[in-house]
């Protein structure tokens, strides 16, 4: 490896940890609220049955 | 403007374009890294080492666009209380500050071969670092002020204070004598570097453009989610009340 190598490989490998890491927890958190919002949902509904009975 | 502001209409519509953002932000990444790593030719003076420049400035057009976002959504949101507005400023803000910390730690690489430092207190390196704190505190605001409305207005007011220093960080280089070179892109005479370099530069600035949009329409997706899942938990405590 050329002495000034380690450089341009550090900052592509930061870029791709930085890029990905944005990617992956935006990615994580929309899924997440997804499930709670169906989740909650799902709870109104059951609340809203009990009520009816 | 207003009926794009309607969240509802906003989920539908970033549903739609999501898929497609997505396949044009890996496109255009394929493409830059391409040209970025091989047929962009070796600089006659920093040989291979100038590569660093496809991550260094994307990520640090990014970082002071993505302020530039935050500043113009937070005064839409203060002046016409749009409900999107401050979600979008409020969802930009963590990419901002990724952004920055990336732009200095590709800058500290990019200095030591040239300048023989990582690090000096030069002006634009130190203005970089400020933007980096300044969306720290920014976040902060969020996380720390329970009451959302009132959150949303004291960030406003930081994002605004804080613009000074993106255009510190612009003339940096012109007002005082700087280790960092001056403006090569976005100059009144044009560009100063040219051919694969500048095709390749351009690309990756515009995947990391792609990569932004794509992402704020994710996150402002979320932040609306969160707000729904608040009403519905409410709903759901009065209730059992």
């Amino acid at each position: 490896m050329a002495p000034n190598e380690i450089y341009i490989v550090s900052s592509y490998v930061a870029g791709a940890i930085v890029l990905i890491g944005l990617a992956v927890a935006s990615w994580r958190a929309k899924k997440q609220d997804e499930n709670d919002l169906r989740e909650l949902e799902k709870q109104l509904r059951e609340l809203s049955d009990k009520s009816d009975i | 403007m207003h009926k794009f502001a309607n969240p509802a209409r906003f989920m539908r519509l970033s549903n739609m374009f999501l898929p497609w953002c997505t396949g044009f932000t890996v496109l255009l990444f394929a493409l830059g890294l391409y040209y970025a790593l091989f047929l962009a030719p070796e600089d006659y003076q920093m040989g291979n080492t100038y590569r660093i420049i496809f991550i260094h400035v994307p990520a640090a057009y990014m970082a002071q666009f993505g302020y530039g976002v935050i500043a113009v959504a937070s005064a839409v949101g203060f002046i016409w209380k749009h409900p999107l507005a401050d979600q979008a400023a409020r969802a930009t803000a963590p990419m901002g500050a990724a952004f920055t910390a990336l732009a200095l730690v590709t800058g500290s690489l990019w200095g030591k071969p040239m300048w023989g430092t990582f690090w000096i207190w030069d002006a634009r390196l130190t203005s970089m670092l400020i933007l980096f704190f300044v969306y720290l505190g920014y976040i902060a605001v969020w996380q720390t002020i329970e009451d959302q409305t009132r959150a949303a207005k004291i960030a406003a007011i930081v994002a605004v204070v804080g613009l000074v220093n993106v255009i510190i960080i612009k003339f940096s280089v012109d007002w005082w004598n700087t280790l960092h070179q001056p403006a090569s892109l976005i100059r009144l005479d044009g560009p100063t570097i040219g051919g694969d370099m500048l095709a390749a530069l351009l690309l990756m600035i515009g995947a990391f453009n792609m990569f932004f949009i794509t992402l704020l329409m994710w996150r402002i997706q979320s932040l609306i989610l969160r707000k729904r899942i608040r009403s519905l938990r409410m709903q759901i405590g009065g209730g059992q009340d």
